[in-house]
């Protein structure tokens, strides 16, 4: 009986979270063309709220990171404590060459490293910058990850 | 008899038919919204899946924060929860029958509750919105009582199912005394934030307002808070000047309309500054006065 309790909360939960991602939307110093489509992804064209999800300005509130731009050295340990601030269960999406790889600003001298250095990453989105349409499949990408992670 | 009160205060009309409709009204809200600025938008019981995912999801208590953080959020959803079981739906009251302030303090220790859960986060954020709520509390309040004045000396009486009962034979009181429907209308959406008064949420400025720092079943409680204050104040709107309502039919399209109304300004309106609102406030309550001034004159 309770074994059978647990198990329908469990998929209805799995289920909520399947249709309500809440995103943060995070831009760590790339030359914002990840941005302008991120951005899209939020519009009525390809408008992410069919599927539940909306953009949160607030860590706190969000389940989803959606993480653009090459990690600068003045922006990593505010990413840090962003990445600390956001409520388990949680996943992180790199978006963008930059973030996955630090793209073209390899060699630049005020950037440290990927962003998988600085956090566990779950769903890297390639392109500079990726179209709209990828980033909305990172996303559900996500989700199907995320459905299944439990609370700590 | 016990067992129908008890059904009337838990099922119909009562706890399990309002939460239900303050999910439904707040899903239209979001659908119709989609639909005006031409996006397909969420499921309509989207709001239920929000909350069933934020019970799932992890309960942070900042270190700095002060003991109410904890229960705060659930003192105010249970007062306006209260609130709305005190208000008549489809005209029947689903906790027996009580006066009209007794509503209106549970609904203003509702709304107070929320804003001390911001000061006790102790984010400057929330404090600062929690600051605007109260500010903007002094601004709403006013013709929010005007006009329910009015509308109470129209019916002559102070009990809300006697004024649904007036306005069920003598015709909507907003009719005769539009002005005043108009203050509560304003006074409406600043009460449930909605744009041009999310002034106290501003996500531009100060992170999510007073609840900033919440997360998990907390948020949850507060999200729900915010639903069914919309659902409280729609209610009592029909009950005290949209011609009130016997059957579930006529509650239905009413609130529905008000919800609309509500929602257009939501899409079409941006948000004012927190002296505006004051003002704006104001003026509507001296326009509440001129009617009140006629019925006594
Ligand atoms: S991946 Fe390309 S488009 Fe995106 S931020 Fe980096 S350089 Fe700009």
């Amino acid at each position: 009986m309770k074994e059978r309790l647990y198990r329908i909360t469990d998929r209805l939960v799995s289920y909520a979270r399947r249709k309500s991602p809440w995103i943060l939307h995070m831009d760590t110093g790339g030359c914002n063309g990840c941005s302008i489509e991120l951005f899209a992804v939020l519009t009525p064209r390809f408008d992410i709220e069919r599927f539940g999800g909306v953009s949160k300005a607030n860590p706190r509130h969000t389940d989803i990171l959606l993480i653009d731009g090459a990690v600068t050295k003045k922006i990593r340990p505010r990413l840090r404590r962003i990445y600390e601030q956001t409520p388990e269960p949680k996943v992180v999406i790199a978006v963008g060459a930059c973030a996955i790889s630090k793209g073209i600003f390899h060699d630049a001298y005020n950037i440290d490293g990927p962003l998988d250095e600085v956090m566990p990453v779950d769903v890297y989105v390639p392109g500079c910058p990726p179209k709209p349409e990828a980033i909305l499949q990172g996303v559900l990408k996500a989700l199907k990850l995320w459905e299944s992670r439990y609370t700590v | 008899m016990a067992i129908e009160t008890i059904l009337s205060a838990l099922v119909y009309p009562g706890l399990v038919f309002i939460v239900f409709m303050s999910f439904l009204y707040s899903g239209f809200m979001r659908k119709v919204a989609a639909r005006m600025q031409h996006r397909i938008g969420p499921p309509l019981w989207q709001p239920l899946l929000d909350v069933i995912k934020l019970m799932g999801k992890e309960d942070i208590r900042p270190e700095q924060s002060k003991m109410g953080f904890t229960f705060w959020p659930f003192i105010a959803m249970v007062s306006i929860a209260t609130a709305g079981l005190l208000t008549p739906i489809a005209g029947s009251v689903p906790l027996g029958n009580s006066d009209v302030f007794v509503l209106l303090y549970f609904l203003i220790f509702g709304t107070l509750a929320l804003y001390l859960s911001g000061f006790s986060s102790s984010n400057p954020f929330s404090v600062v919105g929690a600051v605007r709520g109260v500010v903007q509390m002094i601004g709403y309040e006013f013709p929010f009582v005007v006009s329910l004045i009015v509308s109470i000396l129209a019916a002559g009486s102070v009990f809300p199912i006697e004024i649904n009962n007036f306005q069920v034979y003598n015709g909507w009181i907003s009719l005769s005394f539009p002005l005043a429907a108009l203050a509560f209308f304003v006074s409406l959406l600043a009460k449930v934030e909605i744009p041009p008064f999310h002034v106290p949420e501003a996500h531009q400025e100060i992170v999510s307002g007073y609840y900033t720092e919440y997360t998990g079943s907390r948020l949850a409680m507060i999200i729900m808070t915010h639903m069914l204050k919309l659902f409280v104040l729609v209610s009592i709107g029909i009950v005290f000047f949209f011609g009130g309502s016997v059957s579930l039919f006529s509650f239905l399209w009413k609130s529905l309309a008000i919800v609309f109304l509500a929602t257009l300004s939501r899409v079409v309106m941006a948000r004012m500054r927190i002296d505006y609102v004051l003002r704006f406030c104001w003026i509507f309550g001296f326009v509440g006065l001129i009617d009140l001034a006629r019925i006594l004159l």
